[in-house]
């Protein structure tokens, strides 16, 4: 992987190489292994390297960027020669704002040199546990395992100056029965490959998918429901999503009202908060924003109350505020016990494993419609009493926070995908979740 | 203007004369444009597939590509972004003891790619052992050849100053209406270009060109707390700069406008069965969703468990299950001029070609590859193989999927004057299906209600749910086909790790009866 004085040269000879008033460089390394399966045996794998490097130039107010993914002399010039082109026929911006000088970024450890050199074996035996098992059980098995080390660096002609480099790991599985009433699914996210848990999440992945056989009819309706952390991770990545200012100040969000923006307001239950902060070692990311304004930690929701919005530079000027970079991680602050101890405290509700295909439905309200997936089962008297159908949900991730009544610790969750590994929430209990219809869907 | 006549003379606008039509050749031959590939890069290739045969590989291909792509975003009166990019690299996909290995570098050049070729070779034989279903590759012939998709005008020749003044024409034209808040135009371009070798002998390059413009304008009411959007009605299309060059982009900036500011005081719909008239503005996307991604073979075998999800049509409903009512027949194809998925040959080198998935109401057939035909009892593949990257393993992706016109003489007006009550859907809007494709939820851009034959006013907050085979078996009327307009998707997702493939989907307009339609303004 590049070194911090590579990436420093690969800066300097960029900005050596341009006649524009101002340049910034982007610049990114990366080293991808993956391993697929279904059917309980491996469908497609691979390693892969690659490097882009993203070059703004700037005159004036006008500015271009070219992007290549080679780093040698001439690919560098092209990218600068045709960043300037762009940046020469682009017409001036009424918001443009000046590149950031030398910035204090916040050192972050996320990186782990097992995962950076030995990911394509932990992955491979990995994985032959989980299909293993899931074969033995008499199950049908299809995962995704895959790792990523990166160097991430930033640069431009006016000091800025950035290197980051972490790796990542996660595993997902899917465990269906063979006669394709029951499917359950797990998951597993570290910076280091040989953190994952295959075994153990390939265990709940067969049991969810066993004990989500033959389900039994419910209608829709809304019903109080625990919502597991992969769930969560979705729901509040959405509301984040939504957490911008100038978007709230324009009226066209769900944080803007008729005479301002929500900031301040008191949305949610005393226990909500949700943060983040790059340096967090639950789950470590780039310490700075894509424009180079650096992270740190912000408290989104702070015990229940509005308490940022994501700025820009340009917008900060604008309204008179301080920038705030957007959410880097999700770090949602959970309750004290387990997943299991939250079931046990529950009369009756659904336990929902997972949410689907989730679109916005009306981004006035932020209403979204979704499907649950892999493993739903009706809670009575503290107990998983039995698996029943998948439903399509219309909801919203302020009314489930809004509508909390007890969440678990929190814990790291990979999406589907095995993308989005920088989630760390709990399972919630909500009062209500609004499943619209039912879907016959295994 | 009655609602009715502008309706009709909507439908005859340019607006929705430019999505296409269904003259397309029958067979990619107008695009061939020689049968040398490039030597340079045929020689580099050869290097990857020697390497991976003497290295143990009973089968090895080396895609070698490069990618352009344009990304230009305007908000109002400025510009927002100007991004270009460049992107060339090599992948080598080789079979061991029939499994898949794959590895993939930005060098192309000939010791790396040895190098990667035997990385390839060495990550399919450690996953060998594993192997419980040794691939199988159904046999294609030999094939060289360059192929091109025709333009008439390349989008990375025309000036930025010439696509910012179309972008920054269409936010003006949409501010200048009182009540018009915001407007945002985009204009995306991608020229992939490609050389394919095999171990089998097919040796063949191509160019492929892709571009997506659009827009999308929003009306805030302060007062109320409220907003609505309206995007464009253009679509992405398998075409260089001349679809930005045809559309009519200030009679769809215009209408966007009116309909914005209409939508602040359209009635908020009435939950409750309905029929619908889905204009195929709009039924394309629910194409896509409900015939499309169930019809992927890979899905039905269970390769997508895991992400993209599974099929509700088994193998076993092959041929024997009622998908539709008797009037619905669905084509695939890759091979109609100016569709996304248009090429000559997949990622595979296999010839692409045209099928049923469904006749007459009946589930036919799938979308498959040459690792698949085996699989189905099928000699050959239809060619589905595709990889959005070279740093990415090809697999099944979606052909175009289109809905034959009606046989019967019906106009969109004809149509819509024969409907009591119905609500009648333009635009591509929220959209969202189950993980076997069963039951979906779908909105619009537009929503009319349709009373004794006339259009009668604009609902708002909108969205139809249903399960597949209920909603294509309450089909009953399907517009001719000088109503046939063909959308498409940009982006469509699927696998792991995640890639995205354009695809196009042609219909006339078409009629369901008795929706679930639900409303989905709501308080939180």
């Amino acid at each position: 992987m590049l070194t911090r004085a590579e990436c420093r040269a690969v800066v300097d000879r960029i900005v050596e190489l341009s006649s524009a008033d101002e340049v910034r460089v982007s610049l990114r390394d990366e080293r991808t292994t993956h391993l697929r399966f279904a059917r309980n045996t491996p469908s497609t794998s691979g390693n892969v390297r690659s490097h882009t490097v993203s070059v703004t130039s700037v005159v004036g107010t006008r500015s271009g960027t070219a992007s290549v993914n080679q780093l040698d002399d001439g690919s560098l010039r092209r990218a600068v020669r045709r960043s300037e082109e762009i940046a020469g026929l682009a017409p001036p911006d009424p918001e443009f704002v000046e590149g950031l000088g030398p910035q204090d970024y916040q050192r972050v450890e996320a990186w782990s040199n097992t995962t950076a050199r030995n990911a394509p074996e932990h992955i491979a035996a990995g994985s032959e546990l989980a299909i293993r098992d899931a074969r033995e059980a008499g199950l049908v098995a299809a995962g995704f395992s895959r790792s990523d080390a990166r160097v991430e660096c930033l640069g431009s002609s006016t000091g800025l100056f950035g290197y980051h480099r972490s790796t990542t790991a996660a595993f997902t599985e899917t465990v269906r029965t063979t006669d394709g009433t029951g499917s359950g699914w797990a998951n597993d996210a570290s910076n280091d490959v040989s953190e994952l848990d295959y075994v153990g999440r390939s265990g709940i992945a067969i049991d969810k998918g066993r004990r989500s056989a033959k389900p039994r009819e419910l209608p829709p309706g809304e019903y109080p429901a625990i919502l597991e952390p992969a769930c969560v991770a979705s729901m509040v990545g959405l509301l984040l999503g939504a957490m911008d200012r100038r978007g709230a100040d324009e009226g066209r969000s769900y944080f803007g009202t008729s005479d301002g923006t929500r900031l301040g307001e008191e949305l949610f239950p005393r226990t909500v908060t949700i943060a983040s902060d790059p340096a967090s070692s639950l789950a470590p990311v780039r310490p700075w924003a894509s424009d180079g304004l650096p992270r740190r930690r912000v408290g989104w929701i702070v015990d229940g109350t509005v308490g940022a919005l994501a700025t820009s530079r340009y917008w900060a000027r604008t309204a008179g505020v301080e920038p705030v970079a957007g959410s880097s991680n999700v770090l949602m602050k959970g309750g004290a016990g387990s997943l299991e101890s939250l079931v046990r405290s529950t009369e009756r509700g659904l336990l929902v494993t997972s949410l689907w295909y989730i679109r916005s439905v009306d981004p006035r309200s932020l209403s979204y419609t979704g499907l649950t997936r892999d493993g739903v089962f009706w809670i009575e008297n503290g107990e998983i009493a039995y698996p029943v159908n998948n439903f399509r949900w219309n909801d919203s991730p302020v009314r489930v926070l809004k509508n909390v009544e007890a969440m678990s610790r929190a814990v790291r969750v990979a999406g589907r995908g095995s993308r989005g590994t920088s989630s760390v929430v709990p399972a919630l209990r909500v009062s209500g979740f609004e499943f619209s219809s039912v879907s016959e869907a295994v | 203007m009655r609602r009715r006549d502008f309706l009709q003379a909507t439908a005859a606008s340019s607006i929705f004369a430019l999505g296409g039509c269904s003259t397309a050749l029958r067979r990619p031959s107008w695009g061939i444009i020689g049968n040398e590939p490039d030597f340079t890069l045929a020689d580099l290739a050869a290097v990857a597939i020697d390497e991976a045969r003497s290295a143990g590989a009973s089968y090895a291909d080396c895609r070698i590509a490069d990618y352009r792509r344009q990304r230009i975003f305007a908000r109002e009166e400025r510009v927002s972004s100007i991004n270009d990019s460049e992107d060339r690299g090599f992948g080598v996909r080789v079979l061991v003891d029939g499994t898949w290995g794959f590895a993939a570098s930005p060098t192309v050049e000939r010791d790396e790619i040895a190098r990667v070729a035997r990385r390839a070779v060495s990550i399919a034989r450690a996953n060998a052992r594993l192997q419980r279903e040794p691939v199988e590759l159904a046999p294609v012939d030999a094939v060289v050849g360059v192929w091109s998709t025709p333009i008439r005008s390349d989008p990375f020749e025309v000036s930025l100053a010439e696509k910012v003044e179309t972008m920054i024409g269409i936010n003006t034209a949409a501010l200048a209406h009182e009540g018009i808040s915001f407007c945002s135009s985009s204009m995306d371009f991608v020229r992939e270009h490609k050389l394919l070798a095999t171990t089998e002998g097919t040796c063949v390059e191509q160019t492929l060109h892709r571009c997506n413009p659009s827009f999308q304008v929003t009306s805030v009411d302060r007062e109320r707390g409220s907003f609505e959007t309206r995007n464009s009605f253009a679509s992405p299309q398998g075409t260089g700069y001349e679809y930005v060059e045809d559309y009519p982009w200030l009679d769809d900036v215009e209408r966007a406008a009116e309909d914005v500011l209409e939508k602040h005081r359209a009635p908020s719909v009435e939950p409750g069965q309905y029929d619908l008239i889905l204009h195929p503005s709009h039924l394309w996307l629910t194409i896509h969703e409900s015939i499309g991604h169930p019809t992927e073979y890979d899905r039905a075998l269970g390769m997508e468990a895991n992400y993209a999800g599974t099929s509700f049509l088994t193998p076993d409903k092959l041929g024997s299950f009622r998908l539709a009512s008797d009037i619905v027949s669905f084509g695939a194809e890759k091979t109609h001029k100016g569709a996304l998925a248009t090429c000559a040959w997949d990622d595979d080198g296999v010839p692409t070609t045209e099928w049923d998935l469904v006749r007459d109401g009946m589930f036919v057939d799938y979308q498959i590859t040459r690792d698949q035909a085996p699989l189905l009892g099928r000699p050959a593949s239809y060619g589905c193989s595709y990889a959005q990257s070279w740093r990415d393993v090809p697999f099944q992706r979606m052909p175009n999927i289109n809905l034959e016109p009606g046989k019967q003489r019906l106009s969109f007006a004809d149509l819509v004057s024969d409907t009591e009550e119905a609500i009648l859907i333009f635009g591509r809007g929220s959209y969202s299906i189950d993980h076997q494709r069963y039951n979906f939820q779908f909105g619009g851009q537009t929503y009319y209600r349709v009373q004794n034959g006339r259009v009668v006013g604009m609902l708002k907050d909108v969205a139809y749910q249903a399960r597949t085979p209920d909603f294509w078996n309450a089909c009953d009327r399907i517009c001719d086909e000088t109503e046939y307009w063909v959308g498409g998707s940009f982006y469509d997702g699927k696998g792991e790790p995640g890639q995205s493939n354009g695809v196009s989907h042609g219909c006339s307009p078409a009629r369901f009866r008795k929706i679930n339609v639900l409303n989905t303004g709501r308080e939180v």
